[in-house]
């Protein structure tokens, strides 16, 4: 495995995140979901190929990915080698300050998220989205004091226009409190608008991207046209990629075609392109079934050429923004 | 005509505001299609009879020219204070080092120079022309703030660059007390609507005034989609822009059908729908020919309907972003 710093912290990271959304409590929301019994012998693959990068959420499966998440990487290895990210933003009961980003529900939403991990401190503590509702200097002193107080090492943003991570980071410098050091955003080579802003940002600043997404929920890991229980059972999923005027198909095809002629999975040569993109710490990976981990492994390794790039990148076309 | 306030600011604006750049000895610069004092003037005339207060210059205009033909003809026209004069700076005017820019150097100089072309002691509004990757954002924002507190100008603004840049500018006046931007310059029209991702909710949220440039399109959303005219011939940044056929045709053919049905021509729709478009204080117009300038004056009068907005946007598509990086 390859190393990286997140972004410009100390911070070191895989360069594979293990992302943990598809395990928990099955829920009709999300069928595709995996028990811990499934779920550990993915976990366990991934530490031994060293991930040492896991990503939940206290949202995912309703807090069941954290328990999960929290109970399996206590089996693998000592809490000071493992990198745990989770996120606050989500409505985790019905009613006010159950969702958002307010003083009043960061606070509420840590102290959770710490027991169903069972830990006392996560690495990353990430917003899961922007809150129009809270302002951003309540929102960054909240997330100072979760600093202050030991029980984040460092913060996160995920999904949102660039000029609104740049105003909380602004609220953030202004006042002295800590600033965000990675920005988890949507990156394929199917999804690519955050070129035009995002990346420019985090680069200008020293901020780890953490795509969600590489393979674009799937569709660039198998060629055009085939399906599968999550491509036609997730609702999100189908909302997100399902754009009849994209030219998706085309950048498949650029995919299967380079696939083929180097004998590389269509997954590996997808996550490899993600990658190499300047600026990315690590792609979230989500894995079902133990091939994927062993793919996102591999490409780690695979190095495109400059040709190749340029070959995958050719079909895009710009996209309605979508995600968040 | 309407006035509005230019965002936050205390300063009245026409609704529409006249782009200069059409006006400059047609041999100075490269713009062949830009007219001489003799022709600019009637048109700046008629502009400001109609009550437009407002317009736009930039030192790069026909290479001085055109702020020198505005200068002249608005002190003909009206006291100082009853016109809001705006000028830019950042492209080249002379060759070599130091001749183009946002560096302290640069802009201390390109403001002198304009002001004298110009024949007054201050402009209202100073603009960066585009983002200058060279000189690092302070320095520039320092200069204009010494521009400021020098009486040289009234306010400072921006012009197309990317929102993160926008808002990076923003905090770091900011943070050290410095005048802060105020407007936003950028090209925003039915065929180019990319702004509306980052760039318009920014402003909205900052109190920033958006004045766009192009609200039709260099006179594409104004005549039947393909057909051209000396000036989409002979504009080689407009050979840039706006190469969408499909989606564009089937606006300007939105444009066109919305206008049979009111009885008023493209342009006045096509403006209208800009000076609509939240945060907008005032499309900036430029014209060759006094019937433009009537349509433009005509077009802050007419307000479209919910229904109408939505059939002029339905055919557009997302776009690559164009015109300045």
């Amino acid at each position: 495995m390859q190393f990286t710093r997140l972004g410009k912290t100390g911070l070191e990271v895989s360069r594979i995140c293990f992302g943990c959304m598809s395990f928990g409590k099955l829920t009709d929301e999300r069928p595709w979901v995996l028990g811990i019994d499934e779920a550990r012998p993915m976990y366990r693959r991934a530490w031994e190929a060293g991930i040492n990068f896991f990503d939940t959420a206290n949202v995912y499966a309703e807090g069941t990915s954290e328990e999960v998440t929290g109970a399996i990487i206590k089996e693998l290895a000592p809490r000071s080698e493992i990198v745990l990210a989770t996120k606050v933003f989500g409505r985790m009961r019905p009613g006010p300050n159950g969702q958002g980003l307010s003083r009043v529900a960061i606070m509420t939403e840590i102290d959770n998220s710490l027991r169903r991990l069972g830990t006392d401190y996560v690495d990353l503590y990430q917003i899961h989205r922007w809150d129009p509702f809270t302002p951003p200097e309540e929102t960054m002193e909240a997330l100072n004091d979760v600093v202050r107080a030991g029980k984040a090492r460092y913060i996160g943003a995920s999904s949102m226009w660039a000029w609104q991570f740049a105003r909380l980071q602004h609220a953030a410098e202004t006042n002295g409190w800590t600033k965000f050091v990675s920005m988890q955003d949507q990156l394929s080579l199917t999804y690519r608008e955050e070129e035009r802003e995002m990346l420019p940002l985090c680069r200008a600043d020293g901020i780890g991207v953490l795509p969600w997404s590489p393979l674009g929920g799937g569709k660039l890991t198998r060629p055009w046209g085939e399906t599968t229980k999550r491509s036609t059972t997730d609702r999100y999923n189908k909302s997100m990629y399902n754009d009849p005027s994209s030219n998706d198909h085309a950048v498949v095809d650029a995919l299967e075609a380079l696939s083929k002629a180097r004998g590389v999975s269509m997954a590996q040569l997808a996550m490899a392109w993600v990658l190499q993109v300047p600026g990315v710490s690590s792609p979230i990976v989500g894995a079902s079934k133990l091939g994927h981990v062993e793919d996102a492994i591999a490409s780690v390794d695979v190095t495109l050429s400059a040709d190749e790039i340029k070959a995958l990148e050719a079909p895009y076309q710009p996209k309605f923004v979508t995600g968040f | 005509m309407k006035y509005t306030r230019l965002g936050r600011t205390g300063l009245e604006v026409s609704r529409i505001c006249l782009g200069c750049m059409s006006f400059g000895q047609p041999d100075r610069g490269n713009h062949a299609w830009s007219l001489s004092e003799a022709d600019s003037l009637p048109i700046i005339r008629r502009a400001f009879e109609a009550g437009i207060n407002f317009f736009d210059t930039a030192n790069v205009y026909s290479l001085g020219s055109s702020e020198e033909i505005v200068g002249k003809a608005l002190k003909e026209l009206a006291p100082r204070s009853e016109v809001v004069i705006a000028t830019k700076v950042h492209g080249q005017m002379r060759p070599g080092p130091n001749g183009h820019g946002l560096s302290r150097k640069a802009i201390l100089q390109e403001i002198d120079d304009s002001l004298r072309r110009l024949g007054t002691d201050y402009v209202d509004l100073y603009q960066i022309h585009r983002w200058d990757n060279a000189t690092p954002i302070e320095e520039t924002l320092e200069a204009l703030n010494d521009v400021v507190r020098a009486g040289k100008a009234r306010y400072i603004g921006a012009s197309s660059m990317y929102a993160w840049q926008f808002a990076k500018s923003l905090a770091v006046s900011e943070r050290h007390g410095w005048a802060k931007f105020v407007t936003m310059q950028d090209h925003l029209n039915l065929l180019y609507r990319e702004e509306e991702r980052e760039m318009l909710p920014l402003c909205l949220s900052e109190g920033i005034a958006v004045i766009p440039w192009s609200p039709l399109a260099r006179g594409r959303l104004t005549r039947p989609w393909g057909a051209e005219t000396y000036r989409s011939d002979t504009d080689n940044f407009g050979k840039t822009l706006y190469h969408e056929e499909q989606s564009n045709k089937a606006i300007v053919d939105a444009v066109h059908a919305i206008a049979a049905a009111r009885g008023v021509s493209a342009a006045q729709v096509a403006l209208a729908w800009v000076a609509q478009k939240q945060p907008v204080a005032a499309p900036i117009v430029g014209v060759t020919k006094l019937p433009q300038l009537e349509d433009a004056i005509a077009a802050v009068e007419l307000t479209l309907t919910a229904p109408e907005i939505a059939s002029l946007e339905a055919p557009y598509t997302p776009r690559a972003l164009a015109g300045f990086n």
